[in-house]
């Protein structure tokens, strides 16, 4: 019921703005968006936490250089968890088994250069893609019974995306963005073997501003 | 109109400003603590070859670690689930300590622990919400159990001592259930997850 009044709330904010866009060029223009974002572990990731998580946020900031490119940050914090009852960790020279709660937060922060696929202010739907590099932090938790072990570290991570942004009047429009998000291997790993990375996929939507 | 982008903008400014500030882990509370609190841990020897292992003895007294007007009324049932899931390994059992392969030893400890409930606070739900509940000020208390088990080689020593090459902590709350089947559950499950030892 949330995410759907969520949604509504999107398009019923998004409709107060409808009317159409009028100048030319987007050079020296700039985009701010909020999203609503969603994660969804892929790979070794996946493999601690396969549920998807429903709960996130994300802030992304541009200013076109060219009519068709854009750089500027984005910001983005997901988090997923899930409960096991009957939970097994496998660690390095052993295992855990027992009710156990496992958690990943994720908090992304990059530099970001965008391509968008046409040139005009007047087009109404202006789908792009988007390189992203920057930094990461992963909060990794499990807890066995009321036992918490925390894995917590900084990576360099990577972002590719694509989406589109359909302007619905006055510089507002709607944003709907994946992205795959890689974080490189950094710290100790919290189960077996030697690699720390991460990988998820987000879905952001949202609302941006373009001027 | 233009309010109301200046009031987008504003917005996202704020949240910028926000954000470093806010930022930290979020954590969905469970509520796993005392209730479900069984846990088993299995740790191995990497280095250690379990396939050489034909032998076994097994100490027939379970140790009190620490508090020894800890009961030994479960104290027989512990020495026969190790036994046999020992024999289940292929495994034989002998008596005489350093002629068998390995030498297995038990031991049992409990700790108390007293919660303090005091003061309010915040939670965040899944969904981003957050809750925040008044001062109750109640404590409550609880005891876990821990049944230790070690397995060493008289043969592998390090100084003067015998590291351990397969151990298992097996912890639950005491005073809760039927402590009986817990044990055997959880020393079978012990067991079940370390196939290394095949």
């Amino acid at each position: 019921m949330n995410k759907i009044k969520l949604i509504l709330g999107i398009f019923i904010l998004s409709s107060l703005f409808l009317s159409s866009a009028n100048s030319q060029t987007r050079q020296g223009d700039y985009i701010a968006s909020i999203e609503w974002s969603t994660a969804l572990n892929v790979g070794r990731a996946s493999d601690y936490i396969s549920e998807f998580g429903w709960s996130g946020g994300a802030l992304t900031f541009k200013k076109f250089v060219q009519n068709n490119v854009a750089v500027g940050l984005n910001f983005n914090y997901n988090i997923i968890s899930k409960e096991d009852l009957d939970g097994v960790t496998e660690l390095q020279n052993g295992t855990v088994s027992g009710p156990q709660a496992r958690y990943l937060n994720y908090a992304p922060i990059y530099a970001n250069l965008g391509y968008y696929f046409n040139k005009s202010k007047r087009e109404k739907f202006i789908p792009y893609i988007q390189a992203n590099v920057g930094t990461s932090y992963v909060w990794q938790r499990l807890q066995i019974g009321a036992n918490e072990v925390d894995n917590d570290n900084w990576h360099f991570a990577l972002g590719p995306e694509a989406g589109f942004i359909y302007k619905t009047g006055n510089g507002v429009g709607i944003t709907f963005n994946a992205k795959y998000n890689y974080a490189f291997s950094s710290g100790e790993p919290l189960g077996t073997g030697d690699d720390n990375s991460y990988s998820f996929l987000n879905f952001n939507l949202g609302l941006s501003y373009i001027r | 109109m233009k309010k109301l982008k200046k009031f987008l903008i504003g917005t996202m400014l704020i949240y910028i400003a926000a954000f470093p500030i806010v930022i930290s882990s979020c954590y969905y509370d469970y509520g796993l603590d005392t209730d479900n609190y069984d846990v088993v841990a299995t740790f191995y020897d990497k280095d250690y070859n379990f396939q050489n292992v034909h032998t076994y003895y097994l100490s027939d007294s379970v140790v009190k670690i620490g508090d020894q007007s800890i009961t030994s009324q479960y104290d027989n049932q512990i020495i026969q689930n190790l036994e046999t899931n020992l024999n289940n390994l292929g495994w034989t059992r002998t008596y005489d300590r350093l002629a068998a392969d390995v030498n297995v030893r038990s031991g049992v400890t409990t700790s108390t622990y007293v919660v303090y409930d005091g003061g309010s606070g915040c939670y965040w739900d899944y969904w981003g919400y957050s809750w925040c509940y008044p001062d109750y000020g109640y404590s409550y208390t609880y005891t876990t159990g821990t049944i230790a088990i070690l397995m060493t080689d008289p043969d592998v020593t390090t100084g003067g001592s015998l590291p351990a090459q397969w151990n298992a902590l097996l912890n639950g709350l005491t005073g809760t259930g039927n402590a009986g089947s817990r044990i055997t559950t959880a020393i079978n499950k012990a067991f079940a997850q370390s196939p290394y030892l095949r």
